[in-house]
């Protein structure tokens, strides 16, 4: 019998082992995967140039092929070949192929100059000119491809790939050919392109070149893009062939950042609130109720939570932003207040019985409160603010409100993160050693002197995991961010504007961004910058907690 | 031992019939997704041995169902990109065949409250722009700088307009393409457009509040929702884009809309293939199609049909 028993202790042991190194092994793999999809974003596209030889009919050929004999399909396909290609629309004169030492090369967008020409009189921005110094001379050019890139191949042989606009991307590569034999380069494909021969335009060379890479830089720094007014960082990529993609991840990771601080600033103090009423004061009779049916809450998916605040609360809180405010400070106050002089209602004692009108006293104060907190914000706008906040402040200090904005997100976010803090928070406060508490209520201490010096020492490491928790389901969540931010890629700290979380751009992009296309890099490098951020926010939360328990002497 | 048995009977039994009744799937656009489920429920009565599933979240997402094989027909709002063509020249080696099955209009909707009955294209593009390429002139951020201040409440009352609200769809949508092809002259949306994952969404936040606009497929349209008339410039009398007259092919802002299939050369769709297309071709579908506030396609379909179903 003994023996049985120690058979399952030990098959049990090594599965649980088993079992705990495969998860570590699967969530390493899947950060691995993600990493290495993202990280070839930035490799220098002077490194992977790659040949392919002219002679085999290599895909890039048979794209070539394919693509005349699309004709076809014409009915159903109109125009989509060639109508996006943009040119090099200005060469210098001065500077094509003639001097020996040097050509400039002035490219511009076609698209931009259009503008330009129309806009002359509005103050809109000239195109962007980009300038581009070939040493050895031009020897041929290609046209700009879809994803703004066009190669020049120079007088020595090197060949040079440039994209247009926003950085000079350049690969330089060289090849042991006849460069005089060479007059035409041109794309097959976004990332392949050819050179042909002089006489029978014969095909030489076809060259892959990896176009879907990007400067570090271009995603967290200023970036001058055309037709825009000054250098901005933007999110927009590109959906019309031939426009410029912008991936600016600065405005996202704000986003992300500023929602879930939002959310944090209404969850975390009614979360502690709660967690220490219920878990300090509360008999464990009602605990073992109440706790329960918070904890439910958590249950609601956030596609609820977020459907229910679009369709009933945006409306509200747009039309009623004064009253919501009045609502918002005057509640806490009110409470305060009443606590003051309605003190044997609210039983302080520790584990003492609810009066038997506590719940009434409760919600007809909370009544009161949200009644005069509204009643109070309605007359103060009507007093101060022209009868509407709204417009008040877009037209004193040219603050807008958004109808989906941060407060709303704030709310929504809030309401999923709460139950999170709080049923985590709640433990650990309720699972201090209960002589802390009593000790130094004994010694003469007030219940909330004990509770301060006492209990929050021990129950601290606890709380501030809960806090990190939540914290990190405010950063991921997905769904109450794309429904209710507006995915509005803009900076601002100004809570009544929207923003365009991390977690809601993957949601919305991943599905159409093309494998392996610089888009889908981009994404996936911000799910990576999104774990770094809060890698180093549980990492701090983690030092915070050891030196507390270090201090305090205790395993909580 | 006996409940395992019954479990593997229904296995067995549920393989089998699933492996009997034939299934087509289809794949992509949300502006197409009544028409194509109004379709397939019609459809359910002429065949119902063919199963029909239908996931619509955006013209996007159609290109890399039909490179996987994993769907037989997209429907797209849009025909496809050439990278995404490319894409699928690439893994299959042939292009796919496209056909215009209908066409809709977007409309531009605003709130009842507001006063505005007609826009200018010109206006679109810049409330919606960040460069401006079609229009060239300054920005608009306000209803008043469009001549618009007061706005009528449901109780009477006048009402103030502030800043405009400029509402879209998100990027795998086709229509956020058309628009910014069409309206925008390809140029950038600007950042403050909120994006919106569905057409219904839009309709329900213009519902709500009175500085709101926004663009939505013809067949989305609701009566709760004013829709605005189009026009091309401010000079130009309204062409007319309220009501019925949105259907008309007069809007500038009317689209094709494609149904794709996958066929490698030298084959012939399979029989249920072909049962669902000639449906699709048919009368009764045209009716549903008109029914559903969409416009008629072009008979490219009808006569593929001839030459590869019979």
């Amino acid at each position: 019998m003994a023996n049985k028993r120690l058979i399952i202790d030990v098959i049990s042991a090594g599965m649980i082992r088993v079992a705990s190194v495969m998860i570590l092994l699967v969530i390493l793999g899947l950060f691995a995967q993600i990493a290495f999809t993202a990280l070839p974003l930035f490799e220098s596209p002077s490194s992977s140039v790659d040949v392919l030889p002219a002679t085999r009919a290599g895909p890039a050929a048979e794209l070539k092929v394919t693509q005349d004999s699309g004709a076809n399909d014409a009915g159903s396909l109109p125009g989509l070949i060639d109508d996006h290609r943009l040119a090099l629309s200005k060469i210098d004169p001065a500077a094509v192929p003639e001097p020996k030492r040097g050509s400039w090369l002035d490219a511009r967008d076609t698209t931009i100059e259009q503008v330009h020409l129309k806009a002359e009189n509005d103050g809109l921005v000239p195109s962007v000119l980009t300038r581009y110094f070939i040493p050895a001379g031009i020897q041929a050019m290609s046209n700009i491809s879809l994803s703004r890139h066009f190669v020049v191949l120079d007088r020595a042989g090197v060949i040079h790939v440039y994209r247009l606009g926003r950085s000079q991307a350049r690969s330089t590569f060289t090849e042991e050919f006849e460069v005089s034999d060479i007059n035409r380069v041109d794309w097959l494909d976004e990332s392949t392109f050819a050179l042909y021969s002089h006489e029978e335009q014969r095909l030489v060379r076809s060259v892959k070149a990896l176009t879907n890479t990007l400067p570090l830089a271009d995603l967290f720094s200023f970036r001058q893009y055309e037709g825009y007014p000054q250098p901005t960082l933007t999110w927009q990529p590109r959906v019309v062939d031939g426009a410029e993609s912008k991936y600016s991840l600065v405005p996202l990771l704000w986003g992300t950042m500023s929602a879930a601080l939002f959310s944090l600033m209404l969850a975390l103090p009614v979360a502690m609130g709660a967690a220490i009423y219920v878990g300090y004061y509360m008999p464990p009779v009602f605990r073992e109720a109440i706790k329960p049916m918070i904890e439910m809450i958590a249950a609601f998916p956030g596609v609820v939570i977020a459907g229910i605040a679009m369709l009933w609360l945006a409306p509200r809180l747009h039309h009623a932003l004064a009253e919501c405010i009045g609502i918002v400070l005057t509640v806490p106050i009110i409470v305060a207040l009443s606590g003051l002089f309605l003190n044997q209602y609210f039983q302080t004692q520790l584990g003492s019985y609810f009066s038997k009108r506590l719940l009434m006293v409760v919600v007809l104060v909370l009544v009161i409160a949200i009644y005069t907190g509204a009643k109070l914000g309605e007359s103060v706008e009507g007093l101060f603010f022209e009868d509407s906040v709204v417009l008040w402040f877009e037209r004193y200090y040219g603050l807008s409100v958004s109808y989906f904005n941060g407060v709303l997100v704030g709310i929504a976010l809030g309401i999923a993160v709460f139950p999170t803090i709080f049923s985590l928070a709640e433990e650990a406060i309720f699972s201090t050693p209960k002589g802390a508490a009593t000790g130094s209520l004994a010694l003469g201490a007030s219940p909330w002197q004990s509770f301060i010096d006492g209990v929050l020492p021990v129950a601290a490491p606890g709380i501030v995991a809960a806090i990190m928790l939540g914290l990190s389901r405010a950063i991921g969540e997905t769904m109450i961010l794309l429904l209710l931010s507006g995915n509005t890629p803009i900076q601002s700290s100004n809570p009544l504007e929207g923003m365009r979380s991390v977690a809601a751009t993957l949601a919305i992009e991943l599905p159409e961004a093309g494998v392996d296309s610089t888009h889908y890099r981009v994404l996936f490098f911000s799910a990576l910058a999104l774990f770094a951020l809060t890698f180093l926010i549980n990492t701090c939360a983690q030092l915070l907690k050891r030196r507390w328990r270090r201090r305090y002497g205790v395993v909580a | 031992m006996r409940l395992l048995a019954i479990v593997m009977a229904t296995c067995l039994l549920v393989s089998m019939s699933a492996q009997g009744a034939a299934t087509l799937s289809i794949v992509g656009s949300d502006t197409m997704s009544r028409l194509v489920t109004a379709w397939a429920d019609a459809f359910r009565t002429v065949r119902p041995d063919i199963t029909i599933e239908i996931q619509v979240s955006g013209s996007a997402a159609a290109p890399p169902a039909l490179t996987e094989q994993v769907a037989n027909f997209g429907v797209m709002s849009r025909p496809f990109s050439e990278t995404e063509l490319m894409d699928f020249l690439r893994r299959r080696g042939f292009l796919p065949q496209g056909f215009i099955v209908a066409r809709d209009s977007l409309a531009v909707i605003a709130n009842h409250q507001n006063p505005t009955d007609s826009i200018s294209l010109e206006d679109l593009d810049r409330i919606f722009s960040i460069g401006r390429l079609c229009s060239g002139r300054s920005a608009v951020t306000t209803w008043r700088e469009l001549g618009v201040e007061h706005g009528i409440a449901e109780s009477g009352a006048p009402l103030i307009l502030g800043r405009i609200n400029p509402l879209g769809r998100t990027a795998v949508s086709g229509s956020y393409g058309f628009f910014k092809g069409n309206v925008l002259c390809g140029g950038d949306f600007h950042s403050r457009v909120v994006e919106l994952p569905g057409f219904a969404a839009i309709i329900r936040t213009v519902e709500a509040d009175p500085n709101a606009i926004g663009y939505v497929g013809s067949s989305f349209i609701e009566s709760s929702v004013k829709v605005l008339a189009v026009h091309e410039s401010k000079k130009d009398v309204a062409t007319g884009m309220s009501g019925e007259s949105a259907r008309r092919d007069l809007s500038p802002l009317t689209r094709d809309l494609y149904l794709y299939l996958t066929l490698p050369p030298g084959e012939q769709p399979s029989v249920t293939e072909c049962a669902f297309l000639k449906f699709v071709a048919s009368g009764q579908a045209q009716d549903i199609l008109t029914k559903s506030g969409f416009l008629r396609g072009d008979d490219s379909l009808s006569e593929g049909l001839k030459v590869s179903c019979g």
